[in-house]
């Protein structure tokens, strides 16, 4: 029972810098990975700067289609611009990072 | 294999800009190709359509996937971090959130917990921790501050080297049952609270209290309502704390429309009084009183409305059908328990009511027992008396030691015993009680007549007797002076001849004298001598005769029914009679053949037809003609049916009839009566008549008198038939009751008989025109009636008779049939010059069937002739 709607819950951010959106197929295995990763990843490296909005594409087609997307899951990036894909659950940081230039030097604590 | 493009701080030319677009889309199909090539990718988008794809070991993760979403229970695992990395269906839906938005995030954006103590909490970090599982309650409460009760189970979540890698929480909202169980709780509680309450008001508050309190309403009580005035009376309700009570009488109508469902038995739920049509316009008021939310339930009593069970909220508050459930629980549970209360009460009072009665029986009993004039005792099965009351000794002279060393057996009188062994062997084969007479000795060795009752009871008999000797002697000296009685009436019948039997006897004594004499005279011839001889011998020989006959009748006989034939009876009274009643009154017997026999005392019947002829007699002034007829007579409903103490069946008619003076109606009323007579004082007692009719009436017959003044008398007897003899009956087989369509005009002056007719003809069909008497009937016919039979008695008041009212009758309507009806029998009728032999006569009383039969009968001699 995925969202019926896209998730808008991140633009709560006031002004984010970044802005996201991962497409993803119900609750398949790599999608929920998906979701897990992009949401620790941007919370790692991106705290209070980014929009992540979640689409499922299983029931929202349409999105897929105007995002010319074929492969989900699929983590775009809208903001800054150039637009940018990152296919697969998003388990590789250090691609992550390199990919959207993000600097090193913000590595935040994985352990509580 | 980059995916990207290297960032430019440099602005692009338009040319570049393209360029720069495809190398995107290339890269971004490169990027799209090795995720497909290394399995990153699990759907794909063509069009509007997604593929799922399926890898390696797609099928068990699918399965455990189908698993997880079809549980009820929801599953939250999270990282080492309390991230979560997943969710169920159930999950998303326990907490209304969608996975998409939590997934990645702290569990705390899904609930927060809160545990029931500080040991709970302790081991739930634990298990989290890695640590042993946890499992156990606690409470969630989700971001929108509502919260839910859940029993949960944490565990730690490991890798294939077994170091823990997160947390796997599985849980289940179990408020429901809890509230449930603790809704039950509060049943419970209710019922121990109660348990010791008696008086009905301390009942109502406690439940209130507890509804109250269970429910966490603002206020909860019960009020008497009065349907008529439309208020509440409330003595004591439960308030929670801050809240005013509203103890006393309030008006329903001042808070709102909601009393009429209430009269309808319905239970009414308001959540906000102010979105209730019932109450909006009330609402402010219903406010004040902290009844914003209210439950009002009826209870009711036998199906009456009579009280109010009432809950309310100080806010608008919902009413789940949980708590309607737990309120009318609670409601029943209280209603039984004020009933059992009451009944309860009703039991203490009846059983000291019983108490007392058995106390005031016991008395009575023993009050009886010594009082008793009754001869009571228990007897045992070898017949000892065990036990005796007073009445033994004041009776027989025993005491209760005395009967202790005697059996019953010597008690009873030698000559008894055998009838006595054989009415106590009756109880031996199942009845019920008996009942007997013997005699028992006395003390001082005389016996009395006992009467006694024994019912047995297991192995006693109880035994109940009654001293009847007095009314055994009474008893035989009744019979004796009514044996006197009866002799005496026959006496003075007696007398009443022996004026015509002396004027006999003095014929015969001169006959007797007259040829002595001459005998005296002519003793030298012989042939005169016997010719006087014989005359003489003739007339000893008749005086013989009549004396035997006179001393057969008054000899002293035993009142014994037996089968008797009347016929023969009655024609060997013939002789006596002509004597008795003197050569001037003419004497008719009629016998018909086959006559049934009868069940009576035939002294009885001589002793009746011997008064009545007197009667007759005197009534004809000693000139005219006594009928004596007899007649099988079968009596229907028809004719019972207006007699008092008549059954239907069959009987022989004893008719004794005269040509005498009659009797008006007021006197033949009077004529069975005891002491009631017309004759001068010292020529009759009075007692003729009553006798007839007591002796008829004994024989389970019945009498009836037909008198017409002038006329004559005739009283008939009908004597029940005897059953020895039914197999001499002849059956009759005719279709009696055959009805028909004609006229007919009924001539009757005695107006019960003429309804009877009308009725009894109309039934059978026919058109039915009536008169009372011979002119009125004439005039009918001459106004020009058609009726195809004249219907008419014999005997009506009125200058013109019966006969001459047929005649005119004949010559207004040469057809019409003629049907005489008449009390008087036959004989009597065509004797005394009324009718001529042959006309059609109906005998009364008739039934419906002679009528029937007989009116087809004229009707059909009319209709062929």
């Amino acid at each position: 029972v995925a969202s019926a709607v896209p998730s808008r819950d991140e633009l709560a951010t006031t002004s984010p810098d970044h802005r996201f959106r991962l497409l993803v197929a119900g609750t398949t295995a790599l999608s929920a990975r998906a979701i897990v990763n992009a949401r620790q990843f941007c919370d790692s490296f991106l705290p209070g700067r980014y929009a992540l909005e979640i689409v499922d594409i299983s029931r929202h087609p349409e999105v897929a289609q105007a995002e010319q997307i074929v492969a989900v899951p699929v983590l775009i990036r809208r903001a800054p611009l150039p637009r940018r894909l990152f296919i697969g659950d998003l388990s590789e940081i250090d691609r992550l990072k390199a990919e959207l230039g993000i600097a090193l030097a913000q590595v935040p604590s994985r352990q509580p | 294999m980059s995916a990207g493009t290297p960032d430019s701080a440099t602005q692009p030319m338009s040319a570049e800009l393209d360029v720069d677009k495809l190398r995107a889309r290339l890269a971004e199909a490169d990027e799209t190709l090795r995720a497909l090539r290394e399995g990153l990718v699990d759907a794909i988008v063509v069009g509007d359509r997604v593929f799922t794809l399926e890898g390696a070991h797609a099928e068990s993760n699918r399965l455990r996937g189908d698993a997880l979403s079809q549980m009820d229970d929801a599953v939250v695992a999270t990282d080492r971090d309390g991230h979560v990395i997943y969710m169920n269906p159930a999950a998303e839906r326990l907490h209304a959130r969608a996975a998409s938005g939590t997934l990645g995030r702290a569990v705390g954006t899904l609930y927060t917990e809160r545990w029931y103590s500080d040991a709970d909490r302790a081991q739930a970090e634990a298990a989290s921790a890695g640590l042993a599982p946890w499992r156990g309650h606690s409470v969630h409460r989700r971001p929108d501050g509502t919260e839910f009760q859940v029993e949960s189970s944490i565990s730690a979540l490991r890798d294939g080297s077994g170091a823990p890698t997160g947390t796997l929480i599985v849980f289940r909202d179990v408020s429901e049952r809890m509230r449930e169980s603790l809704l039950q709780r509060a049943l419970v509680t209710l019922s121990d609270r109660i348990r010791d309450i008696d008086d009905p008001a301390d009942l109502a508050y406690a439940t209130a209290e507890i509804l109250g309190r269970t429910l966490g309403v603002s206020r909860a009580g019960y009020g008497i309502v009065d349907r008529t005035a439309e208020t509440i009376t409330v003595k004591r309700d439960w308030n929670a704390p801050g809240i005013v009570t509203i103890a006393g009488v309030l008006k329903f109508r001042e808070h709102g429309t909601y009393i009429d469902d209430l009269l309808r038995g319905e239970t009414v739920i308001v959540s906000d009084v102010y979105d209730d049509p019932r109450t909006a316009s009330t609402a402010e008021m219903l406010c004040r009183i902290s009844a914003r939310a209210f439950i009002n339930m009826p209870v009711t009593e036998n199906g009456n409305f009579v009280g109010l069970l009432y809950l309310n909220h100080a806010d608008a508050r919902p009413w789940p059908e949980q708590e309607l459930r737990f309120i009318r629980d609670v409601a029943e549970r209280a209603r039984v328990a004020i009933d059992r209360r009451e009944v309860q009460q009703q039991l203490v009072a009846l059983a000291r009511s019983l108490e007392r009665q058995v106390a005031d029986r016991t008395q009575e009993r023993d009050r009886t027992w010594v009082l008793s004039r009754d001869l009571l005792g228990v007897c045992d099965a070898q017949g000892v008396f065990l036990s005796s009351n007073p009445a033994w000794q004041a009776v027989l002279g025993w005491r209760q030691v005395d009967l202790r060393d005697m059996r019953f057996a010597d008690l009873v009188h030698p000559d008894d015993l055998a009838a006595t062994h054989r009415a106590l062997a009756r109880l031996n084969v199942g009845t019920a009680s008996v009942r007997f007479e013997n005699r028992v000795r006395h003390r001082d060795g005389g016996f009395r007549d006992l009467a006694w009752s024994i019912v047995p009871d297991e192995a006693r008999f109880y035994t109940v007797a009654r001293d009847i000797t007095e009314e055994k002697r009474s008893a035989v000296e009744l019979e004796n002076s009514q044996r006197q009685l009866r002799q005496s009436q026959k006496l003075e019948a007696v007398g009443q001849l022996t004026g015509g039997i002396a004027h006999d006897f003095n014929n015969l004594l001169q006959v007797v004298s007259s040829n002595l004499q001459l005998m005296s005279r002519n003793v030298a011839d012989p042939e005169k001598l016997q010719q006087r001889i014989e005359a003489s011998r003739a007339a000893v020989s008749r005086g013989a005769q009549l004396s035997k006959q006179l001393l057969a009748f008054s000899r002293q006989q035993a009142l014994e029914p037996q089968v008797t034939d009347m016929g023969s009876l009655v024609q060997g009274m013939a002789d006596m009679l002509q004597r008795a009643l003197g050569e001037a009154i003419e004497i008719a017997i009629t016998v018909p053949p086959g006559l049934w026999r009868t069940f009576v005392d035939p002294a009885q019947v001589e002793n009746a037809v011997l008064n009545l002829s007197i009667n007759a007699r005197d009534a004809m002034g000693s000139r005219g003609r006594l009928s004596i007829e007899l007649a099988n007579t079968p009596l229907d409903l028809a004719y019972t049916g207006g007699e008092v103490d008549v059954n239907p069946g069959d009987y022989v008619l004893l008719a004794v009839s005269d040509t005498g003076s009659g009797m008006p109606p007021d006197v033949v009323a009077k004529a069975f009566e005891p002491f009631f007579t017309t004759k001068p004082v010292g020529s009759g007692s009075g007692l003729g008549l009553s006798m007839v009719y007591g002796f008829v009436k004994q024989s389970s017959g019945h009498a009836k008198i037909y008198s017409e003044v002038g006329s004559g008398t005739s009283v008939k007897m009908y004597l029940p038939r005897s059953e020895v003899e039914a197999d001499v009956r002849v059956a009759s087989a005719e279709p009696d009751e055959l009805g028909g369509t004609e006229s007919i005009l009924v001539v009757e002056d005695d107006p019960a008989v003429l309804v009877a007719a009308v009725d009894l003809l109309s039934e059978l069909g026919y058109v039915v025109l009536t008169a009372t008497d011979a002119a009125s009937a004439l005039a009918v016919l001459e106004g020009g009636a058609v009726v195809d039979l004249l219907f008419t008695d014999v005997v009506m008041p009125g200058p013109l008779t019966s006969p001459e009212l047929a005649a005119r009758a004949r010559v207004l309507l040469p057809e019409v049939a003629v049907l005489y009806t008449s009390g008087y029998p036959q004989n009597a009728i065509v004797h005394g010059g009324r009718l001529d032999a042959g006309v059609e006569l109906l005998h009364k009383p008739y039934t419906r069937s002679d009528l029937a039969k007989k009116v087809r009968a004229a009707l059909g001699v009319a209709a062929a002739g």
